[in-house]
C-alpha cells in the first residue's frame, strides 16, 4: 500500500490547481494564433530536432525489436529497403506511362508538360511527427525563410505526392499528410482514367471517393493527381489501390489506396518550388484553414528559395 | 521518484512519439504513454503532481506537434482527476483499478482531444472515431497500465514505506 504525499487527495487546493492549469490551457489555445506563439514553437522545434534524431538512432533498434517481436532484423531491413527500391521503381514506371498517355493525347495535355519543363524542387529533412491518429502530419526542416508557402506539394524522393504543406513559421513548417482525415485531393485512375477526390482516413491507407457507379478502378491501379481545382499539378502518382469493396447495391465501391511510399519510414522529401498552387473553390478541396482565411494562392516562392544550397533542380517533370 | 525525474520521464516520451518510434498497439488502437503516465502518477502519488506532468507533458506535444498550444493539456488533465479521486476503490488489490480507471480516462481523453480538434477543423468525425480507434485504444490502455503502475510503484520508494517499517509495526 502506498502512504501519498501530502496533496494525494483531489480536493479543495489541488482542484484549484487543477482550475489554474485548464486555465492556462485555455488561454493559450484561444490565443493560439499570435505571432509569439510560432516563434515559439519554432525555437521549440530547433530545439527538439536533435534531440529527436539522437532519439531515434538510440531508441530505433529497441522500436523495432519490439515491434518486431522475434528478431528478424536483417529480413527486415532487407523488406525496408525493397520496399523502397519498389516504390521507386513503381513511381517512375508510373510516371514513363503517363508521359507515354500525355504525349499519345491530343486533349492539350502536352502543351501543359511543354509549359513546365522543369520543376524546381527544394529538399526537406522531416525532424517531428505528429503523435496521434487525428492529425497525420511531419514537420520539416524548410520554413518562411527558404521560401516555403503554404499549401505547397510535398513530395517523396522516389516521386510520389505525401502532402501539402498546411502551416509555416519561420524556419520549418508542417505538412499535412495524404491520410490525415482532413486531406482532400482530386485524383484519377491512370488506367480507368476514372475521377474522383482521395480522401485521407486517419492510418497508413487513404479512400479514394466521389466516383461513378461503374467506376471500373482494380486493384493495383495506380491513382495520380487529377490537376481538378488547381492545388496539384496534374499526373503525379499518389498510391497504388489496394482494395476494391462493396456490392452492386452500393452507390459508389469503396476503394482503398494505399501510399507508395512508406511514411513511417520517410525521412527526407522534396517540396515542389515551382508549383504554384491556385485557389480554385471547388468543393471538399479547400482545406479548413484556407478557406477560413480566405486565403489565395500563395506568393510565387522563388523569393527565397535559392538561399540554401540544398535546392536541387530533378531531372523529369510534372506536368 | 521526484517530480523533476516523471518531467524527464515525460519529455523522452514524447521525444520518442514525435521521433516516430513504435508504440504498443494492437487491433488499431495504440497506447497513450502519456495519458498513462499522468493517471497513475495520480493515483500513486498525487494528483497535484500529476496535473504539472500534465502541463509539461502536453505543451511539450503541443509544440513538437501539429496541435494548437493548450489541446494536450486539456485532454490530459482529467487523467490527473480521474487517478486522483481516492475513493475509488474497486477491489481489494491496488493493481486492478488503475487498469479500470486507465479504461475510462482514455475515453475521456481522445474524447476532448476529438471535440477540440474538430472545433479546430481537419479532425475526423467525432462518432466515427470513438467507434474506430478509442474502443482499441481503451484496450490496450487497460492491459498496458499494469507495467506503468509497476515501473512508478517500484520507483516510488521515497513514499513507499519499508518491507521492514511493515513488519516492525
Amino acid at each position: 500500500m502506498i502512504r501519498r504525499k501530502p496533496g494525494a487527495a483531489f480536493g479543495g487546493r489541488t482542484a484549484l490547481w487543477f482550475t489554474i492549469a485548464a486555465g492556462f490551457a485555455f488561454f493559450t489555445l484561444i490565443f493560439s494564433n499570435l505571432p509569439f506563439f510560432s516563434v515559439f514553437q519554432d525555437a521549440a522545434l530547433a530545439v527538439a530536432a536533435p534531440a529527436q534524431r539522437a532519439v531515434r538512432a538510440v531508441a530505433s533498434p529497441m522500436g523495432d525489436f519490439a515491434e518486431h517481436f522475434g528478431g528478424f532484423g536483417a529480413l527486415k531491413t532487407e523488406n525496408d529497403s525493397l520496399q523502397a527500391e519498389n516504390a521507386r521503381l513503381t513511381a517512375e514506371t508510373a510516371r514513363f506511362k503517363e508521359k507515354e498517355i500525355a504525349l499519345n493525347d491530343l486533349t492539350g495535355l502536352l502543351d501543359v508538360k511543354l509549359a513546365r519543363p522543369n520543376d524546381k524542387f527544394m529538399a526537406a529533412t522531416i525532424v517531428a511527427r505528429s503523435t496521434d491518429r487525428y492529425e497525420r502530419a511531419v514537420a520539416i526542416n524548410r520554413g518562411e525563410r527558404d521560401g516555403v508557402r503554404k499549401e505547397m506539394v510535398v513530395i517523396a524522393p522516389a516521386g510520389s505526392i505525401v502532402g501539402r504543406i498546411s502551416s509555416v513559421l519561420p524556419d520549418f513548417a508542417w505538412v499535412t499528410l495524404l491520410s490525415d482525415p482532413g486531406s482532400n485531393v482530386p485524383a484519377m485512375g491512370q488506367d480507368s482514367r476514372v475521377e474522383g477526390v482521395l480522401a485521407g482516413r486517419g492510418d497508413d491507407s487513404m479512400r479514394l471517393e466521389l466516383l461513378p457507379r461503374d467506376g471500373g478502378v482494380k486493384t493495383g491501379e495506380i491513382i495520380m493527381t487529377s490537376g481538378l481545382a488547381g492545388g496539384f499539378p496534374r499526373g503525379i502518382p499518389l498510391g497504388r489501390v489496394i482494395d476494391v469493396a462493396g456490392s452492386d447495391q452500393d452507390l459508389a465501391p469503396a476503394v482503398y489506396v494505399g501510399p507508395l511510399a512508406s511514411m513511417r519510414n520517410l525521412e527526407n522529401v522534396l517540396i515542389l518550388v515551382s508549383f504554384v498552387p491556385s485557389a480554385v473553390p471547388v468543393f471538399g478541396t479547400i482545406s479548413p484553414a484556407t478557406a477560413g482565411s480566405g486565403q489565395a494562392a500563395p506568393a510565387a516562392p522563388d523569393a527565397g528559395a535559392a538561399k540554401r544550397p540544398a535546392e536541387a533542380v530533378l531531372p523529369g517533370s510534372s506536368r | 521518484m521526484s517530480l523533476a525525474l516523471g518531467a524527464t520521464w515525460v519529455v523522452f516520451v514524447v521525444l520518442w512519439q514525435t521521433a516516430g518510434l513504435p508504440v504498443a498497439g494492437l487491433a488499431g488502437g495504440h497506447a497513450d504513454v502519456l495519458m498513462l503516465i499522468v493517471l497513475v502518477w495520480a493515483y500513486l502519488r498525487s494528483p497535484r503532481q500529476a496535473i504539472a506532468l500534465a502541463v509539461i507533458g502536453g505543451f511539450t506535444v503541443d509544440i513538437l506537434s501539429a496541435h494548437a498550444p493548450g489541446v494536450t493539456v486539456l485532454a490530459l488533465l482529467p487523467a490527473a482527476a480521474i487517478g486522483g479521486f481516492q475513493g475509488i476503490k474497486l477491489l481489494d488489490t491496488d493493481w486492478v483499478s488503475p487498469a479500470i480507471l486507465a479504461v475510462g480516462s482514455t475515453v475521456v481523453f481522445h474524447f476532448i482531444l476529438l471535440v477540440l480538434l474538430n472545433v479546430q477543423g481537419g479532425a475526423p468525425p467525432l462518432w466515427d472515431a470513438m467507434m474506430s480507434t478509442v474502443l482499441a485504444s481503451a484496450v490496450v490502455n487497460g492491459l498496458v497500465t499494469p507495467l506503468l503502475y509497476a515501473f512508478v510503484w517500484l520507483a516510488s520508494f521515497d513514499v513507499r514505506p519499508s518491507r521492514r517499517r511493515l513488519r516492525t509495526t
